[in-house]
């Protein structure tokens, strides 16, 4: 009885497919008959992605949008719920052929200067998934491939010979990506690419991943808590709030007419450059915190915070409904 | 850093002979490393030919000549250098054949410890969980027995011999590179650059040689000199209680430990195989200080940088007739 929450084209077969997917992370480890407490990270998140398509996530931190990057990666386990990549359930795989399989997804990782060895050469960074994978046999047959990747996300052709450290970190960020391209991957989890970025290069962090996703059709699963960097990148938008999906539309959906009051209270936090306009604006503001994931409440997990709540709310979560074509809320109450 | 400095970097970064002969320039530049190594070097070349260099058989008693002060103090001659013992024996001689069985015993025992540890560190620290918990008990267990004591418990059941001293030393050593290396992989396997690797579908082997054994480096040769000298004290110790090197032979921790008795009346017994390993430790240092930044890439640049700085100061200072800075 999944429901399925409609894909930006329809016909061809989406590139990813997550079904009600949750992750725990346990605390600490149970002792003897004490049973084993858990933080329940995501907890029934479904969504589909299509070939070429880029889906944002958007949250607050600890809402869970980086679990669910490393859960599609499968680098951190599924407590529940499948997830479906290119039509293959992979929710199980180990070993040699999640090796395999990943080749075919890559990740962006938020820090540029945490995710390069700084012992390493360009070179070595940029050739070694085609050296772990058998494209090529030696660093001398990588070098012509290595220059071609530099050269598609904008390096100097001379960086390959040079150690991580000589470069900024926006050279540095075009160094993760071409890592991540080397392999010609369908899915790149983007993990907040751009968000140590100074201002500056965001935009063409951002342009460069765009160019590069017509070029090769890629899939984008776009994490970010910057709205405004999701707005220019991603064709649907998802919010997340404390593990669960709460709005999933298209982008102009949700900027213009959101419908979940997390959702109106996220994009009204967003400064607007033109200050009377900014002043005239409303801002929303919900009082209390996020919940305590480790006893998440019953019901709906907003609901501690939510004006509209009702005793529904409470206890019965909303799952995902299409209040308008191709939008979803997960609200007893709006519509 | 500018790119036009890094890309000047004189060092050849491909190619084998020119590889060391690059090496061998960027020593030069820095001297205390270089005359590290070169004391060192003279060192190993004297234990090695110790027969062909020392005056006496090192063992040769004189009761007639002993307690001789060195050559250069009232009542010493050139005939013992560095006066003798109070058995008569020439103390150079000793010194010269003492450097044998020390370099030898501290050597081998920082080696077979020190990859023993390493290794148990990096497999404790990367498989984590239940590995873990379980290695670092039995580290554990071992920290608490007094090495000392197993010591001279296996020594007593096997019989004294070098290779002896070496196994059990290097059994009784080798917690501490396991700890600091279970740590450090510990903090190195969160990194984003070791989870970037994992992604891309590196191997768990591949993963911990290129990505984290590099960050090990120079914890580990900080660990291995310090370790250097507490294993040269420790054979002292041993030989002491009768354990370790036994006489005829010697050692520059044996006579340590032997001239402790005539420290006021015959000082020179013990300063000079003293001086000596402080000679061996301390250059051992200095040369392990530049392998330390030597290992990295982004310290040996600073240091290059640093070198064009002073050159182009020095270079200033000459042709202004007032100095510069």
């Amino acid at each position: 009885m999944l429901q399925t929450y409609g894909t930006a084209r329809a016909g061809t077969a989406p590139i990813l497919k997550v079904e009600d997917l949750a992750v725990e992370y346990p605390l600490g480890k149970g002792f003897l008959w004490k049973p084993k407490r858990t933080f329940s990270a995501l907890d029934g998140i479904s969504f589909e992605l299509a070939r070429g398509e880029t889906l944002g996530l958007v949250g607050e931190s600890g809402s869970g949008k980086t679990t669910i990057g490393r859960a599609v990666l499968r680098r951190v386990a599924a407590a529940r719920g499948r997830i479906i990549f290119d039509g293959k359930d992979i929710t199980d795989l180990a070993g040699e052929k999640l090796r395999r399989i990943r080749a075919r997804m890559q990740l962006v990782l938020q820090d540029p200067y945490a995710s390069l060895n700084p012992r390493m050469r360009v070179l070595d960074i940029v050739a070694e998934p085609l050296l772990v994978h058998g494209v090529v046999r030696n660093l001398e047959e990588a070098r012509p491939r290595v220059r071609e990747l530099l050269r598609l996300v904008g390096l100097p052709a001379d960086a390959h010979e040079r150690h991580p450290h000589a470069f900024s970190g926006g050279q540095r960020q075009r160094i993760g990506i071409a890592r991540a391209l080397a392999l010609k991957p369908e899915l790149i989890v983007a993990d907040e690419p751009v968000s140590a970025l100074d201002v500056s290069v965001r935009a063409q962090v951002v342009n460069l991943l765009q160019d590069l996703q017509q070029q090769f059709g890629l899939s984008y699963l776009f994490i970010a808590h910057d709205l405004s960097v999701v707005r220019h990148i991603s064709q649907r938008v998802a919010i997340l709030y404390a593990g669960r999906v709460v709005e999933l539309a298209d982008r102009e959906a949700i900027y213009t007419s959101p419908r979940h009051p997390y959702t109106e209270a996220l994009l009204s936090a967003v400064p607007i450059a033109n200050p009377s306009l900014q002043r005239a604006r409303k801002r929303i503001v919900y009082k209390s915190e996020v919940p305590d994931l480790v006893n998440p409440p019953a019901g709906c997990r907003f609901h501690t915070r939510c004006p509209w709540a009702s005793d529904r709310c409470r206890t019965e979560a909303p799952p995902l409904m299409e209040k308008a074509p191709k939008h979803f809320v997960a609200c007893w109450h709006r519509d | 850093m500018s790119s036009a400095s890094t890309s000047s970097l004189p060092l050849a970064l491909s190619g084998g002979t020119r590889l060391a002969g690059g090496f061998l320039r960027e020593l030069w530049h820095d001297k205390p490393a270089a005359i590290g190594l070169l004391v060192i070097l003279l060192i190993i070349a004297m234990a090695i030919f110790a027969p062909l260099i020392a005056p006496y058989d090192p063992a040769a008693q004189s009761l007639i000549a002993r307690l001789k002060p060195p050559a250069w103090l009232a009542g010493g001659s050139w005939a013992h250098p560095l006066g003798t013992d109070h058995l008569g024996r020439d103390v150079l001689s000793r010194v010269i054949w003492g450097s044998r069985a020390t370099l030898l015993i501290g050597f081998s025992v920082v080696l077979l410890a020190g990859t023993f540890g390493v290794i148990v560190g990096l497999w404790a620290g990367y498989a984590g969980g239940r590995v873990d918990s379980l290695v670092m008990r039995l580290v554990d267990i071992q920290v608490s027995f007094p090495g000392i004591l197993l010591i001279l418990l296996i020594v007593s059941v096997i019989g004294p011999s070098i290779t002896t001293m070496i196994v059990v030393l290097a059994v009784t050593n080798w917690m501490v590179y396991a700890r600091q290396v279970r740590g450090i992989v510990m903090s190195v396997r969160q990194t984003a650059y070791v989870e970037a690797a994992e992604v891309i579908g590196c191997r768990p082997g591949r993963v911990i040689f290129r990505h984290i054994l590099p960050n090990l480096f120079s914890p580990i040769l900080t660990v291995a000199i310090l370790e250097f000298t507490n294993i040269v004290l420790a054979e002292a110790a041993i030989s002491f209680l009768g354990l370790g090197v036994q006489p005829p032979a010697t050692s520059w921790g044996l006579d340590v430990a032997a001239a402790r008795d005539y420290i006021f009346i015959a000082w020179w017994l013990i300063t000079f195989p003293g001086l000596s390993i402080v000679a061996t430790v301390l250059s051992v240092n200095l040369f392990a200080n530049w392998v330390r930044i030597t290992a990295d890439p982004q310290e040996r640049e600073k240091r290059f940088a640093r070198a064009q700085a002073a050159k182009r100061r020095r270079a200033r200072g000459d042709q202004a007739t007032v100095p510069a800075e």
